[in-house]
């Protein structure tokens, strides 16, 4: 608990030692660290923001900690998420963080929800913590977090990367804005680019979440310096700190329960349009397109709307690189039309998810055209092992 | 009236850069300054009714007026964080990831 009664909090010897340079710090002190023995702190996710933060939470001697994750180790996450390690790679996330945490701190206590946090579980999975600290990488878990932790009244330490930037602040403090005070409504999905597809600076996600980890911990110790009210933006490619004053909108919208987060942020609709659009769309599978590349035929045109370092990474023979943003932005549609020159189109890129949408930006200029089911990297997998898979 | 305006996530992306120097007829409202982006780059338009505007490091409504040598940021929400494998991950991104 926040502010319990120091006198019946006691340290042992072996903790005494552990935290010394914490109880001769004025700041934290005996006092500070009992603060932290008896609290208790619910992390969401434990990925790139939710590995360094975890690791500190443990370190700095946090009584309790709760862990929210469905997700698998997998070795694409070691390049950030350093709380797991290769003989973790294919095991449950939270119980390889449970392992590294008690390798740490065995006083720790941890408590493991495998599950994905939903608007039927969150209330009663947050309730017995002190704090929250949000380390999702989605909108419809963003926004269920927020909402929980404003009608719970629990404070929520926010943390958020693309690329080589970071946002940090802390929701639902003491009266200051949370979430819906900074973006009342969620984007459409598919419109953010997760890190698969925008990419991110694997040291990015320590830099946040140990300011996340610093932030959760100046709240038990009852500091009133927190990033509350002030949106923190970090750009590690400049190095450069700035922050955003942030106040509750006057005439926000009252949480009065959870709601369906996923049709909040519109994703059955988007599903149901991707769907509806996969019916239309013609597609082959990379076996087809094997034989269609060894066969004579030159009457067809095979693009890679990936983007060029990935086309760098792996290509398919023959495959022309025009990436789905210059699609996007006209020119690339453009160069499709001067090469096609009457041939059939086949389109490309990783998974089939990318050439989907460039291809339905072409047919609206009168361009149809083939999707590569499963992109490169199903090409890879069935047809070209020696293609590398990233 | 010249402003400074600084760029975030998909505004960085679309201009290579971080900021720039604009120039703004007096009593120009901060959205003007979305508006120029979307007209140089018609595919930031998905972005219109989720930027938010902040003036000299404070948060403005998008009808604030400019003043010369203001700092003016735009940002878009982003939310990454955790790992991108999981099943809502690949829920969101049907249509448009890898």
């Amino acid at each position: 608990m926040l502010n319990p009664n120091l006198d019946e909090i006691q340290l042992n010897k072996e903790e005494y030692e552990r935290y010394s340079r914490h109880i001769i710090l004025p700041e934290v002190g005996l006092d500070g660290q009992k603060r932290l023995k008896s609290a208790s702190v619910l992390c969401i996710g434990t990925g790139g923001l939710g590995s360094p933060l975890l690791l500190y939470l443990a370190a700095a001697g946090i009584g309790r900690i709760g862990i929210v994750d469905f997700d698998i180790v997998d070795s694409s996450n070691l390049q950030r998420q350093i709380i797991h390690g290769i003989s973790w790679v294919g095991k449950p996330k939270i119980e390889s963080a449970k392992n590294r945490i008690h390798e740490i701190n065995p006083n720790c206590q941890v408590d493991l929800y495998e599950t994905r946090l939903s608007a039927e579980n969150a209330l009663d999975i947050i309730k017995p913590y002190d704090i929250v600290v949000d380390g999702t990488d989605n909108f419809p878990t963003r926004y269920l977090t927020n909402d929980a932790c404003v009608l719970l009244n629990k404070p929520n330490v926010y943390g958020s990367i693309f690329r080589f930037e970071g946002q940090a602040t802390v929701f639902n403090y003491e009266g200051g804005p949370n979430y819906r005070d900074l973006y009342p409504e969620p984007p459409p999905p598919g419109m953010v680019p997760s890190c698969a597809e925008g990419g991110v600076l694997g040291v990015l996600p320590g830099i946040v979440g140990t300011i996340q980890a610093t932030e959760t911990i100046k709240i038990i110790l009852g500091k009133n310096t927190t990033l509350s009210g002030r949106l923190l933006l970090f750009n590690a490619l400049e190095m450069k700190f700035r922050e955003l004053k942030l106040r509750p909108n006057p005439v926000r919208p009252i949480i009065e329960k959870l709601i369906d987060y996923e049709q909040f942020c519109g994703i059955p609709q988007a599903q149901a349009a991707a769907a509806e659009e996969q019916k239309t769309m013609s597609e082959m599978n990379v076996q087809e397109l094997k034989q269609l590349l060894d066969s004579s035929a030159d009457d067809f045109l095979l693009i890679d709307v990936r983007n060029p370092n990935e086309y760098e990474i792996a290509k398919i023979p023959g495959a022309v690189l025009i990436p789905l943003p210059d699609i996007e932005q006209g020119p690339g549609v453009e160069k499709v039309k001067n090469l096609l020159n009457g041939h059939r189109l086949i389109a490309h890129c990783k998974m089939g998810g990318r050439s989907a949408k460039a291809l339905s930006i072409l047919k609206e200029a009168g361009i149809e055209g083939t999707n590569v089911k499963g992109g490169i990297h199903a090409w890879s997998q069935e047809v070209d092992p020696s293609v590398p898979e990233y | 009236m010249i402003v400074t305006v600084k760029f975030f996530a998909a505004y960085q992306e679309a201009y290579g850069c971080s900021e720039m120097r604009w120039e703004f007829p007096d009593n120009t409202p901060v959205s003007a300054v979305l508006e120029r982006a979307i007209a140089q780059y018609p595919h930031l338009e998905q972005w219109r009714e989720l930027t938010r505007f902040a003036i000299n490091l404070e948060f403005v409504s998008k009808n604030a007026l400019l003043k010369d040598e203001d700092e003016v940021v735009l940002i878009p929400p982003v939310s990454g964080g955790r790992s991108t494998t999981d099943e809502l991950g690949t829920i969101i991104n049907i249509g448009t990831r890898n």
